[in-house]
């Protein structure tokens, strides 16, 4: 880029990410988007990594369930709140005993993937279940994922699995 | 050039220093690379600050257990990719903290806004803020240095603190647009967050001290004033740089010092952004003083005598 049209651009740029952003809560298609860009799904990585630019920090209402069993409608509205048990000391003898559920700042899925919970996900030898909810102004996105260790990784699958507000 | 009013702190600068002398000229872009360097110390600070967990998480645990996810492409998934991207910045960063120059600026602020790109879509590092902050205060960096050379130093000096405003703006805009909803403005999501989840001070002692009616006015007054935090860091936008970019810095301290110091990482970038604003500010002042001076010389008609301009308190 030539230096002379480096300023307009970063105008147009600055601009454009600014109504982008201040569009969100009149765009209900758009914040399904968003909100499911955060749970690491959308329809391709280019559109995924186009919306990561978009300044969300510490956004929407968000709440992740784990559990060593799929998540059945009964043990999503078991779920204990998981600062009130030994997860963060002893989190696969926590999984043994039960389902779990925590609020995000953002990024549900970031309990998984940021930090050292993955290895002892991928030490427990066992498929692990979990279920992110996300919502803003009445939307309310969800998704189930299974993490599977398999030869020296954690792969993450997809999972059906009930809605958490199902048996409310 | 005229020795008319421009807006005090926003244009002269940049006019003396396209139509100035080749003297002034390298004033200029010595000033934009001065204003390079502090936003530049200031985001590899922001970089750093973490580190001793990113040398955990990035260089140990991410290559005992690699993660797969069918959204990300092989390179986007590579403990490898992440680990250099983390490392990138801090050669190409100290290169132009200690070689200083319009080649190295450039190829640092390039660099390192390619690699927070990376860690932003990469799934080791696609849920930190401070990739996303770093990401796009590198932008301003790069835009800067691009105009760091005695051609285009008045355009840096004219348009960088406007930019650096915007920049900041924006991402506080991102922060309250997305806290417009109920569970914000109860309280109900910074209770469970914060309140009832987090195990670090002063979150236990004041589950100690406090009902749960308590807390939860508590979490619903800082909710609040979070929303309306970052509305009015992103509503200063609409206000003059030359304060603005100083109050945005005092208000993201403020941020802070009232939350934890990690959160440097992700203001850390910012901060650099507004005190390379300031800079330019300051420097732009100092231009329009000496133009006003010069002006007065050449014309021999200003009412004060030249040596009292450039002593004058009110310039």
């Amino acid at each position: 880029m030539k230096v002379t049209t480096a300023t307009p651009a970063f105008y147009v740029l600055l601009s454009a990410a600014f109504a982008s952003t201040l569009w969100l809560p009149f765009d209900p298609a758009r914040q399904e988007a968003l909100m499911s860009s955060r749970h690491l799904r959308a329809k391709s990585f280019p559109e995924w990594a186009s919306l990561q630019l978009v300044p969300t920090m510490y956004n929407f209402a968000n709440r992740t369930w784990i559990s060593a069993e799929p998540l059945t409608p009964a043990r999503l509205a078991a779920a204990a709140p998981l600062s009130e048990t030994e997860f963060n000391r002893d989190p696969l003898g926590a999984l043994a005993a039960g389902t779990y559920t925590c609020w995000m700042n953002h990024y549900p899925p970031r309990l998984i993937t940021f930090g050292g919970l993955r290895r002892r996900l991928y030490r427990r030898g066992e498929p692990t279940y979990f279920c992110f909810q996300s919502r803003f102004r009445g939307q309310v996105v969800e998704s189930h994922y299974l993490a599977v260790p398999h030869s020296g990784k954690l792969l993450f699958r997809a999972a059906a699995g009930e809605s958490p507000d199902a048996g409310k | 050039m005229p020795a008319s009013n421009p807006p005090r702190g926003e244009r002269a600068g940049s006019a003396s220093a396209a139509s100035g002398s080749p003297l002034a000229r390298r004033q200029a872009a010595d000033v934009v690379q001065r204003a390079f360097r502090a936003a530049l110390l200031l985001w590899m600070t922001g970089w750093l600050i973490k580190a001793p967990f990113f040398l955990c998480y990035l260089g140990e645990w991410s290559f005992e257990v690699a993660l797969e996810h069918p959204l990300f492409p092989t390179v986007f998934l590579d403990p490898w990719t992440s680990w250099a991207a983390y490392f990138v910045p801090l050669i190409a960063g100290g290169l132009a903290l200690f070689r200083p120059g319009v080649a190295t600026a450039r190829l640092a602020a390039a660099a390192l806004t390619a690699c927070a790109a990376v860690l932003l879509v990469h799934v080791n590092g696609y849920n930190d803020a401070t990739f996303l902050t770093a990401f796009w205060s590198g932008v301003w960096l790069l835009w800067l240095a691009l105009h760091a050379d005695t051609q285009n130093a008045g355009t840096a000096e004219r348009h960088g603190p406007r930019l650096a405003l915007g920049v900041i703006a924006l991402m506080f805009l991102g922060g309250t647009v997305g806290k417009l909803t109920a569970e914000y403005w109860s309280g109900e999501a910074l209770y469970q967050t914060y309140f009832l989840q987090k195990q670090s001070w002063p979150y236990p002692a004041l589950r100690q001290a406090c009902s749960e009616e308590g807390l939860r006015l508590m979490a619903k007054i800082c909710s609040r004033a979070i929303v309306l935090t970052e509305g009015l860091l992103a509503g200063l936008v609409l206000f003059r740089p030359a304060w603005a970019l100083g109050a945005a810095m005092w208000v993201m301290l403020g941020i802070v010092a009232a939350s934890t110091p990690w959160l440097l990482s992700v203001m850390g970038p910012l901060l650099g952004v507004a005190r390379g604003g300031r800079l330019l500010l300051k420097t732009s002042r100092v231009e329009q003083l000496a133009t006003r001076c010069r002006a007065a010389v050449t014309s021999q008609t200003s009412e004060v005598g030249p040596l009292e301009m450039c002593t004058s308190p009110h310039l």
